[in-house]
């Protein structure tokens, strides 16, 4: 199993309930799976548990055989090569597009760097933006802006936070499937969390619900309303 | 291009700070080394903030070749200072215009005897401590202002009168926080018993014309503006108004007669400014040069004459202004009692509702 | 086992620098209230008996009409200037701050000179007019007229806090409410009050601290506050402890307007909406109705600036002949080198707890924040003494060293610089601290997270991101602090080296003589410099956040 997150809980300091609750998945190498839920049902906290802004009270995760976070281990968000696309960019305002994309990469030539940028911004479509700042942009350039930054590093993993909330409705059907073959492109195992039912069918390869902070498979809920739901097995 | 801008200043931040400590540094070697030499140099502690106290020490620095290091505070502050530096101090004298200041800083060990014979030629016993731990330097009277018109002098001429039937209403005084009121009530503790300063007290409360505030100017003016008849206050600032450069200071001034009060009998409420050598001094002989460099006749005369004060040694006159007023009795007191006094005075005042 | 697993994320520099700080901070406190846990003495209840009561009643009236007068002028202005074009508004913007730039206990001094018989007001209407007053109506040495001087020093801190807040957020909301027909008063009373809530509350603490820890003014006006109540017992009465209790007591009100404060702050993140910050749209304001708005704001100027501004000249003209000197260089010279220093490190500190607070929401981060007030909330003479007996402590465990470096053993660190600037980082960490939160409250976490999770540790995330999007807020600490130390006095006074003249203890020896005349050319100064840092800080805030 490629990401393997095992009895999970955490909850904010300044609450009492656990906002995610004995929460487990796996996902496989190049799997896009979507986690659906309602606002407020944990889910973007998931996000921030697998990129290590937030840490676990409780359970393991696990990327490509490294353990992230139990017990006795702790690697810090910037050690992990998790990509992130957040729910409003997080662009950073005082620098152009490509200083944005730029940033992620390490140990690389000025060239190499170079080289980079205009990869991803090729793959996004956007080559021509490189010298404009963040607020120059549209909220779908923002967004594609957005993706081609968290890309760059070429991530183990790739979390997209509602990438979509932000947009206008045509637009948003248009980028979605444009962001589902740029993904496959990379072929970078991806998580995104949306609220939206038909982002979700239309980009993920597999949806997972979220309910009581725990993870369910979309299927038993939306095939039966009373029949028991089955909980996601550990193993698959 | 942002990065260097934090940059540059956190190395901005670190050179000032070098450049604060060897500013320090360099100072202090300079100065230690003036100490090894002939000269050396004193350290004053001084709730004095007269331009001219700084005046004459320049002249003691011209003459004598010992630099002068002053740090100017609150009397009480200052004393503070001192209490926590305790011997490592490095300040050697300790100036203060109250002697129940200077009383309590000996009681709290803090200043140590003065042997100097020029220093006891030169100061009466009466002005310096038994132990001779402090001396006097200026003297100033606590004296009754009244407005020339509206009050009779006759009816005026203690401070008990200033209880009278007559001025109710009428009191002009400073509040319960300032030093030298504290004092004069000290000083009526000293001579009256307790009993009798609080009646005394709570008779100037029930006199009061309004609810005390400002400073002794403020009486003074709150006396011509017609507020009250009678107002307490320390001689030199009736002088200062009379050589305002406001001319609105002068002629409020020139309203006002002035009262040294308990002539007939227990005399008039005397403080003095005074210096003490500290306990933990580290520049004793130079200390002393300068203590005596002040009790001399020309130090006096500036004193006096740039301050309108009294001068302590009795060889020297006072200014024409104060000899305008003539010459009066002083309080049989040992001033030592003001300070002892002090804690209760600031009592009775709290009892009495002296705001 | 929480803790432990938090444990990593704790591991870094900014962690230990900011205990470090908050170490450094405490230690003087600490060693004055160690000496709260000793026995009563019978002055404690002597004070209980006939002081307390005056002080709890003259302090509540204070701090509730202070508070009261400082949010309707503060927010008024703020709204008129936010949402309104009349006559010049733009000079007003920041003209309405200046007051800050008088130290209160001069324009108590000031006032008073104008005011009394002997003032210029009373010398025209009698030698010109013939006409004596009775001295009541001109006695501003009142209870009233202190909150009078309170009031019109002090409201810019809710002005400037409040204008930003209007500025930055509400705009949508002001807009719809005009939108949804509500007059102009319907509007302040029912939307523009009640939203900016928050800022004004944290506008107004700062104010009621500092009307707490004033000394001057109280002082001179002869009203007995807690202030002047804990001098007299410390140094009159020479009883530390029953001070301390003093004290105390007035920690405890301190921490009580802190926590509402705080209480009222936290639910901002829920009426925060993320939408983008959008000016609010001016309206221009016609015929009377421009004239208003612009004699209100021209008073208020007039009262808390032009005014004793004038009578400073005034005064300055009459003396400046007797007291300019060349000296007055290296006044200003030590005025500016110790605050611009002790600002310096005062955001540098401020920084680091800021950033380490935000990054971990423990109880131990959240109280770290919290003690940066402590020095604002303690009268400076406390600090002082506190400071002192920390660096004389700190000299005595150094002698050794000065030692072998040739040095006698001596009080090195107490007597230099360093004790002073120490003491204004104690005393106003509380002032660039809360410029910079508001920086970092503004600019969220997104973009620290966004920049962690591509890769740059905590550090290289600062330099890299925070530190660049926080600029203007982090030159507004420094220039409120930099006020702040340039107008500070108590401690000025008892922790300064040797020779060290500032211009405020310049105009404080003049006006303890009781010769505001001669102060005034030190007063000036003080202000004239300030007024420019306030021009600057204006400016800073107009070009916002981004």
């Amino acid at each position: 199993m490629y990401i393997q997150i095992k009895d999970v809980s955490f909850c904010y300091a300044n609450s009492k309930e656990n906002i995610i609750h004995q929460f487990n998945l796996d996902v496989t190498k190049g799997e896009i799976v979507s986690i659906l839920g309602e606002s407020g049902s944990g889910k973007s906290t998931v996000l921030r548990l697998l990129s290590g802004l937030e840490t676990p009270l409780k359970g393991s995760i696990t990327v490509n055989n490294e353990v992230m976070t139990d017990d006795y281990h702790f690697v810090l968000p910037e050690k992990r090569g998790v990509g992130m696309v957040f729910q409003d960019y997080a662009l950073f305002p005082h620098m152009t597009v490509s200083e944005n994309i730029q940033f992620g990469l390490k140990g690389h030539t000025k060239k190499e760097k170079k080289q980079r940028v205009d990869e991803v911004l090729e793959l996004v479509n956007m080559v021509k933006y490189k010298k404009r700042y963040p607020h120059e942009l549209s909220g779908g350039q923002q967004q594609r802006i957005a993706l081609a930054r968290a890309i760059a590093p070429k991530p183990s993993l790739l979390l997209l936070d509602e990438p979509f909330s932000n947009l206008d409705a045509d637009l948003q059907i248009r980028i979605r499937n444009e962001l589902k073959d740029i993904i496959k492109k990379t072929g970078i195992t991806s998580i995104f969390v949306t609220h939206d039912r038909r982002d979700a069918r239309a980009i993920a390869d597999r949806i997972i619900t979220m309910r009581d902070g725990a993870a369910y498979e979309w299927e038993s809920i939306c095939t039966t309303h009373t029949v028991d739901k089955k909980r996601l097995e550990v193993i698959k | 291009m942002n990065n260097r801008f934090f940059i540059i200043s956190i190395i901005a931040l670190l050179s000032i700070l070098s450049l604060a400590a060897c500013g320090n540094t360099s100072e202090d070697g300079d100065t230690s080394e003036e100490s090894n030499g002939a000269k050396g140099e004193i350290n004053l502690y001084t709730g004095r903030h007269y331009e001219t106290d700084q005046e004459l020490y320049d002249q003691f620095t011209e003459e004598t070749g010992i630099q002068v290091n002053v740090i100017k505070g609150k009397d009480d502050e200052l004393i503070a200072r001192l209490d926590r530096e305790g011997k490592a101090s490095e300040a050697d004298l300790f100036i203060t215009a109250d002697a129940g200041r200077l009383h309590i800083a000996k009681e709290k060990g803090l200043l140590q005897e003065v042997k100097s014979d020029t220093v006891n030629k030169n100061i009466p016993d009466k002005y310096r401590d038994e132990e001779n731990n402090w001396i006097g330097l200026t003297k100033r009277a606590r004296i009754i202002t009244y407005h020339k018109d509206r009050v009779n002098p006759e009816d005026i001429q203690t401070y008990q009168d200033l209880t009278s039937d007559t001025f109710q209403d009428k009191v002009l005084i400073r509040s319960s926080s300032n030093i030298y009121n504290q004092s004069l009530l000290a000083s009526l503790i000293a001579i009256d018993g307790e009993e009798g300063a609080t009646k005394w007290a709570s008779g100037i409360v029930d006199n009061m014309a309004r609810d005390p505030k400002g400073g002794d100017r403020d009486q003074a003016i709150g006396v011509a503006a017609g507020e009250g008849d009678v107002a307490v206050m320390n001689t030199y600032y009736l002088g200062k108004m009379l050589n305002s450069e406001e001319e609105e200071q002068v002629k409020a001034a020139e309203q006002l007669g002035i009262i040294f009060p308990n002539q007939e009998t227990t005399g008039t409420h005397v403080n003095i400014s005074g210096i003490g050598l500290t306990a933990s001094s580290k520049n004793k002989e130079n200390a002393i040069k300068f203590i005596e460099f002040l009790t001399t006749k020309s130090a006096q005369e500036q004193f006096a004459k740039a301050n309108y004060e009294y001068p302590a040694n009795p060889d020297v006159e006072p200014t024409e202004l104060l000899k305008s007023w003539g010459e009066f009795k002083e309080q049989e007191l040992n001033l030592t009692e003001l300070g002892e006094n002090n804690d209760t005075a600031i009592k009775i005042m709290n009892k009495v509702g002296w705001k | 086992m929480k803790l432990y697993r938090k444990l990593p994320g704790y591991m870094n520099l900014w962690t230990f620098l900011s205990l470090f700080i908050v170490i450094l901070i405490l230690l003087p406190n600490v060693s004055i209230l160690l000496n709260f846990f000793t026995q009563e003495t019978s002055n404690w209840q002597h004070i209980q008996e006939y002081i307390l009561p005056l002080l709890l009643k003259n302090t509540s009236i204070i701090i509730l009409f202070t508070g009261i007068l400082t949010i309707l002028i503060g927010t008024s202005l703020a709204w008129l200037i936010s949402a309104y074009d009349f006559p010049l508004k733009r000079f007003f913007k920041w003209g309405l701050i200046l007051p800050l730039a008088i130290p209160p206990y001069i324009a108590a001094y000031t006032y008073n000179g104008i005011l009394n018989y002997t003032g210029t007001i009373q010398t025209i209407l009698r030698n010109k007019l013939d006409f004596t007053v009775n001295q009541d109506y001109f006695d501003i040495m009142t209870l009233p007229g202190a909150i009078f001087i309170f009031t019109v020093f002090l409201y810019p801190y809710v002005y400037m806090i409040t204008r930003t807040f209007l500025a930055n957020q509400s705009s949508s909301l002001i807009e719809n409410a005009r939108l949804l027909g509500g007059n102009a008063y319907t509007v302040f009373f029912r939307i523009v009050l009640p939203i900016s809530r928050s800022a004004i509350v944290g506008g107004v603490s700062l104010v009621l601290l500092e009307v707490l820890n004033d000394y001057g003014v109280v002082k001179y006006f002869g009203i007995q506050t807690f202030s002047t109540a804990i001098f007299q017992t410390w140094f009159g009465m020479g009883d530390l402890n029953a001070a301390i209790k003093l004290s105390a007591t007035l920690m405890f009100i301190v921490f009580s307007i802190l926590i509402i404060e705080k209480l009222l702050r936290s639910r901002r993140r829920y009426s925060q909406t993320s939408a983008k910050v959008r000016p609010l749209s001016t309206i221009q304001l016609n015929g009377w109705q421009r004239w208003i708005a612009f004699s209100y704001c021209s008073i208020i100027f007039g009262l808390g600036f032009l005014i004793p501004f004038i009578q400073l000249i005034d005064w300055m003209l009459l003396t400046y002949r007797k007291i300019i000197e060349p000296a007055f260089v290296t006044l200003i010279g030590n005025s500016v080198f110790v605050a611009f220093v002790g600002s310096l490190i005062i955001v540098t500190f401020a920084v680091i707890i800021a950033n380490f607070a935000r990054m971990h929401q423990s109880f131990i981060a959240k109280t770290s924040s919290r003690i940066t007030i402590l020095g604002y909330s303690i009268p400076g003479a406390v600090i002082a003494v506190g400071i002192i007996t920390v660096f004389i402590k700190i000299d005595n465990l150094l002698f050794g060293v000065y030692e072998s470096v040739g040095m006698q053993p001596s009080l090195f660190l107490s007597t230099s610089l360093f004790m002073l600037i120490s003491a204004y980082v104690v005393r106003f960490l509380a002032v660039g601290f809360n410029a910079i939160e508001s920086g970092f409250d503004e600019i969220g976490s997104k973009y620290t997270e966004a920049s962690r999770i591509l890769g740059m540790g905590i550090t290289k995330t600062f330099i890299k991101v925070d530190f660049p999007l926080i600029k203007g807020a982090i030159l507004s600490g420094f220039l409120l602090s930099f006020i702040e130390i340039l107008k500070e006095l108590p401690l000025t006074l008892i922790l300064r080296p040797f020779n060290f003249d500032t211009l405020s203890t310049k105009a404080f020896q003049y006006a303890s003589n009781e010769q505001i005349q001669e102060a005034s050319l030190a007063s000036i100064i003080i202000i004239i410099i300030s007024g420019i840092a306030i021009y600057i800080f204006h400016q800073v805030l107009e070009k916002g956040p981004r």
